[in-house]
């Protein structure tokens, strides 16, 4: 398994574990990845706000690099799954469109033909490596530890750009837990809004929607949640403490990134995952486990 | 078809608070939720109360939280809530209203968020057609809000929203969808004002949760807003921190191809606002001290010239269409 | 002498098209004016039609062209003259649709479009897809808010209130709180709707109980040609649901089980496109004639393509999955026709003013009468924005001319014990029960083909109802919400619907329009052109009749 790896700009900016993580994991599990470090950020869905011509442009020079390199591309983040993954099928669906930027590609060189799939690390966990083979992959099963799977918002809606799932009834997260040996926690914020992306817009709002979150987690007994995405966890995990003060909570819920988890679980050693870099320390909640 | 639905109920002077009543069904295999609740309201206890009309999804007021997400019931089928192996269907009124008695919820912010936003043709007095002729209006041109047409007012964005959840300030994706309808309107005069005042109402304040993109009649607010917000920058509404946010996020991208996450939240906060960056310098020095605080300007891409490039190139492109032809922007979503 | 709580110069009760269009009409005459609604006015079922609005736009079209189809349409039982107005003032009023922001589709130079509607000699029928409706509802209900009206949402009038032969007001019940008030008016102008829930299986939303009919008979108004129930022919066997006209006017077929078009048979100038009782009688006679699938026919659009149906019938296409589980892409529909529309109503003149001084109707609940024995499609919608606005002026002009009535005393008490009554009976009836058994006498008994032995067993079944009724108990007996009440309230109106539906349909031995017997298979002009009027009683409806204010078309053989 070969894949062009889009790290986006976070998880080499604000969240390195995240890629330090992925990368360590990738290794254990034998999945090649190819940093695409000539990619740039996706857009994040800012960019399309102001110019969207602009982001897919920006995107489809991404995708003639991974067509070029005849792979496809696996990235660590919901928003950018959520941009690739619309500005990919929108390309695919306006040929005329699809011709204006390659126009543009051209003096670079590159072309866009419209073949490369973008992938989730969860999905290509799930789906694409499968829970089988990662069932024989976990040598220090999860047991016995209660993980809230934050599945987020843009890694299931808009439909017509994920794909992947029911957002109303997602279970890819789940079963990856279960494989793990832990326990997976229904909560009510699973699939809600963490409020990433109004941070430094309204603050308050924001924060009241990540307390929010780790409140109905918490109430839900679980130990530690656990997201695909470092926007949410930015939102979660480092922007925790400050949060909590602003909302008055006294909420302390770790919060892992999935590439941590199932590196866990894969006997991968938690300095290697950069568990250290977390805001909250997962210690205590892991004791049981580790 | 057997069927176990778990609704909350409340009928005042008698409940001290909601609280959740069992029903159980036996019905035909096609039959929805309404008709559920019909049933049990025709048969078992008529003092189950909610709001419905047309039971087929154009008068929009049967939207309630079903197993956690909000939908129409009377186009939801028993069976398509019991499919994913639920035994029960829990009912529970709209979020973000305060419920009356049992589903019916009080309305009163969401109607007004919908007035705020002054729903009603303006145009220019002086370019009304006379009393015999319409205005000219192209196809193409009532495309642009063909969407936004279809909302039926019905709040099931509103009620799964996550902001119109804790900010009761945000006007919710329904007030801006029905904005976006007037601005797109060839006929409307009021485009710059509208926009001001939807930045003024908060249009940035939607964090792209995308929940109202399952809105049951396809009106996809979350586009009309990024295009309600890309027009706001275009009309030159640009001294808010959303458009601030939008613009710098881009120039960064511009410089190096990569997020300075760094040097963006120093400039939104404002290089000079000493006491803004004195509020963040816990956050920071925290972040800093977990080995999250990237130097301004450590990342970019192998090569910042190609992105240079396609910043020149598109927006070239655009400046000559524009002054070909007015307005080609490319939309998002399909044929939106 | 009782201050009512509330007072307004002008009251409109009902909130769905030509209630919010007589309001705004009245406001802009300057006078202060209200409207009280059972639902908010959003959920009227005005925003249920589909296919389009009538007008003679076209450039090879003219309003006497439009005068004539709906006259003809009418089965010549309208009065002409008030179809002349209807007719007349339709492109004029299209326009200021379109002028408060209604966006109509268009062809390419950017004018409104029209489609082809059943009955019309040339399409005049203009549309917003098939969600016109839904699009002018709103556009309405935001210049009513743009204009200032008052709107007491979710208010439920129970009783109009009329002495000495002038209406006083109304007594409302509020809805949310429970509180029945008194409301005095100068001028009431009901916008109630139609009463296509009497019947079982009908394309009407859920609210559409026919209240105003009801409480304007009880209160003395006359109401007209309450025997003649449109029975749309395109509606899911599944539950009644509307498919609009305008799939057939954008070429959709009907076809029995030979996958034969068979309307040729009966219409062989129109076909499909025929008028809606022509259609409706056709598809019946195929069915009972064994050339049915499953009591329907079938309703083909596939050779329309996906294109054209996405754009001109997106919202028929979702309806057609949801209830009857095929894609008109790929499969015909099934229909059969279904309770639709209701051509009778509170009878008033050609301004909208009933015989009840200061009482006044616009709307499918009135009589005015345009539609005669058989609507056209694409005439209901035009009849609320011409005909509201017409209520609205007249109203305002009452109102202008005249001071507020003395409100009897009485009044509310006597609403209050109607309520405590049904608060405090033990009695075993049960709401529910008796309205399906209510409309399922409707459809055996007053269907598409009717007959006197039929008649007369379905209006002893309606009698006995109404005894039952009286022992009605109910187990909500709070103060807030309490939509039981509201439904035992309509079900009273709808029984009292129901009564004068029969007894005029037994009364009336001829066929005309919709209203069609076998044992009586002929139009008889020479003894029936004239409106049946029913005028309250305690023993039941005591029916009149009323001569047709005839014009320029004289009755002739009506074919399609």
């Amino acid at each position: 398994m070969k894949y062009a790896y889009f790290t986006g700009c976070v998880a080499k900016g604000t969240c390195p574990e995240l890629h330090h993580s992925t990368v360590a994991l990738a290794k254990v599990l034998g999945i090649e990845l190819w940093e695409m470090t000539d990619a740039s950020c996706c857009g994040a869905g800012v960019i399309h706000d102001e110019n969207p011509e602009l982001q897919i442009t920006l995107n489809a020079r991404t995708f003639a690099m991974a067509e070029a390199a005849g792979m496809d591309i696996v990235n660590i983040c919901s928003t950018c799954q959520q941009n690739l993954g619309h500005d990919n099928r929108v390309l695919r669906e306006n040929p005329a469109l699809l011709d204006r930027v390659n126009r543009v590609l051209a003096d670079s060189g590159l072309h866009y033909s419209g073949n490369v799939q973008v992938k989730n690390l969860l999905w290509v966990l799930v789906s694409d490596y499968g829970i089988e083979r990662l069932k024989e992959k976990v040598v220090h099963p999860l047991t016995g530890l209660r993980v809230a799977p934050y599945y987020g918002c843009q890694l299931l809606r808009p439909v017509e750009d994920t794909g992947f799932e029911d957002p109303d009834n997602p279970t890819s997260f789940d079963e990856l837990i279960l494989a793990l040996g832990a326990t997976p926690v229904d909560y009510p914020g699973k699939t809600r809004c963490c409020g990433f992306h109004i941070l430094t817009v309204n603050e308050n709002t924001s924060t009241k929607m990540a307390v929010k979150r780790l409140e109905e987690a918490r109430d839900a007994a679980a130990d530690i949640m656990a997201t695909p995405c470092p926007l949410c966890h930015t939102s979660l995990d480092a922007y925790q403490p400050r949060a909590a003060r602003m909302q008055g909570s006294g909420v302390r819920m770790p919060v892992l990134h999935v590439s941590q988890l199932v590196g866990l679980a894969c006997g991968i050693d938690p300095g290697v995952l950069k568990l250290g870099q977390l805001m909250v320390s997962p210690q205590a909640a892991l004791s049981g486990v580790l | 078809m057997k069927s176990t639905f778990v609704i909350q109920r409340y009928v005042p002077g008698k409940d001290a608070a909601p609280h959740f009543e069992r029903y159980e069904l036996d019905l035909w295999d096609e039959a929805t939720i309404l008709d559920g609740l019909n049933y049990i309201k025709d048969n078992e206890d008529d003092s189950l109360s909610y709001r419905r009309a047309c039971r087929h999804a154009i008068c929009g007021s049967c939207a309630m939280v079903v197993n956690g997400y909000t939908k129409l019931v009377c186009t939801t089928p028993i069976a398509s809530e019991l499919k994913s192996g639920r035994s029960e269907i829990r009912i529970a009124p709209l979020r973000a209203m305060k419920p009356i008695k049992d589903l019916v919820v009080d309305m009163s912010a969401f109607w007004q968020h919908f007035r705020d936003v002054e729903p009603w043709l303006q145009p220019d007095e002086a370019a009304v057609p006379g009393p015999n002729e319409e205005y000219r209006v192209t196809p193409e041109q009532i495309a642009a809000s063909r969407k936004d047409l279809n909302c039926i007012l019905c709040a099931v964005c509103f009620s799964d929203c996550g902001v119109v959840e804790v900010d009761p300030h945000f006007p919710g994706p329904p007030a801006l969808a029905k904005a976006h309808r007037y601005v797109m309107d060839p006929r409307d005069d009021k485009r710059k004002e509208r926009l001001q005042r939807l930045v003024d109402l908060g249009v940035w304040d939607c964090a792209h949760a995308y929940n109202c993109m399952e809105c049951p009649k396809h009106v996809d607010p979350a586009h009309a807003i990024a295009e309600l917000r890309r027009l706001s920058i275009e009309a030159g509404i640009t001294g808010n921190i959303g458009a601030k946010h939008s613009q710098q996020f881009t120039k960064s991208i511009g410089r190096g191809g990569r997020l300075d996450e760094t040097r963006l939240v120093l400039e939104l906060t404002g290089i000079t606002n000493v006491a803004g960056q004195i509020r963040n310098a816990p956050q920071g020095t925290r972040m800093l001290l977990k080995g999250k605080l990237p130097l301004p300007m450590h990342q970019k891409v192998d090569n910042p010239k190609e992105v240079h490039r396609i910043f020149k190139a598109v927006n070239a492109g655009q400046q000559a269409d524009n002054q070909k032809d007015g307005n080609v922007q490319v939309t998002s979503g399909s044929g939106r | 002498m009782v201050n009512a709580a509330i007072q307004h110069e002008v009251l409109v009760v009902g909130a769905g098209l030509a209630g919010l269009r007589a309001a705004v009409a009245a406001r802009q005459a300057g006078v202060d004016t209200a409207i009280l609604s059972k639902v908010h006015p959003m959920r009227s079922h005005s925003g249920a039609a589909q296919g389009g609005i009538n007008a003679a736009i076209g450039k090879d079209d003219n309003w006497e062209n439009h005068w004539f189809d709906t006259v003809k349409g009418s089965d010549y039982l309208a009065d002409q003259d008030a179809a002349e107005i209807l007719t007349r003032s339709a492109p004029e009023n299209i326009y200021e649709l379109e002028h408060q922001g209604v966006l109509f589709s268009r062809w390419q130079d950017g004018r409104i479009a029209t489609r082809p509607f059943g009955g019309a000699g040339v399409p005049r029928t203009c549309f917003v897809a098939d969600i016109t409706g839904h699009v002018i509802l709103q556009t309405v209900y935001e210049q009513a808010i743009k204009n200032g009206v008052t709107v007491y949402e979710e208010f439920f009038v129970v009783s109009l209130i009329v002495e000495d032969n002038v209406c006083r007001g109304v007594i409302a019940l509020d809805i949310i709180s429970g509180k029945l008030s008194a409301i005095r008016a100068k001028a009431v102008v009901f916008a109630m709707g139609g009463s296509g829930r009497v019947f079982f299986k009908s394309t009407n939303s859920l609210v559409s109980t026919g209240d105003g009919v009801a409480l304007a008979y009880l209160a003395g108004a006359p109401v007209e040609d309450m025997e003649f129930i449109q029975f749309h022919p395109t509606t899911l066997a599944a539950n009644g649901v509307l498919i609009t006209e305008g799939a057939r006017g954008e070429g959709a077929y009907l076809l029995n089980s030979e996958g034969e078009r068979f309307m040729f048979k009966y219409a062989p100038s129109k076909g499909e496109l025929a008028s809606r009782d022509v259609v409706a009688r056709a598809e019946t006679t195929e069915i009972l004639e064994g050339r049915g699938v499953n009591g329907c026919v079938m309703l083909d659009l596939r050779h329309l393509g996906e294109a054209r149906i996405q754009e001109r019938l997106p919202q028929i296409r979702e309806l057609a999955i949801d209830f009857a589980g095929v894609d008109p892409v790929d499969s015909p529909i099934p229909i059969k026709p279904g309770a639709h529309y209701t051509m009778g109503g509170i009878r008033v003149d050609k301004t909208c003013a009933s015989p009840v001084a200061g009482f006044f109707a616009a709307g499918e609940c009135s009589a005015v009468s345009v539609h005669g024995a058989n609507r056209l499609g694409g005439n209901s919608l035009l009849e609320t924005v011409v005909f509201g606005k017409i209520a609205g002026t007249s109203a305002a002009a009452y109102a202008t001319e005249h001071d507020f009535s003395a409100f009897p005393d009485e009044a509310l008490a006597t609403q209050e014990d109607r309520r405590a009554q049904l608060f405090s009976s033990h009695g075993k009836e049960k709401v529910g029960a008796l309205r399906d058994a209510m409309q399922a006498a409707m459809n055996a008994h007053f269907p598409i083909f009717r007959c006197e032995s039929q008649m007369k067993e379905g209006i002893q079944k309606l009698r006995d109802l109404r005894e039952r009724f009286a022992n009605v108990s109910l187990d909500d007996t709070s103060m807030v919400f309490n939509t039981a009440l509201t439904e035992a309230y309509e079900l009273d109106a709808m029984l009292d619907q129901a009564q004068i539906i029969a007894v005029g349909a037994l009364a009336r031995t001829e066929s005309r329009g919709a209203h069609a017997r076998t044992d009586f298979k002929d139009r008889d002009d020479q003894n029936w052109l004239k409106h049946t009027v029913a005028t309250y009683s305690p023993e039941g409806p005591v029916l009149t009749y009323e001569p047709v204010t005839m014009g320029k078309f004289q009755p002739m053989e009506r074919v399609y």
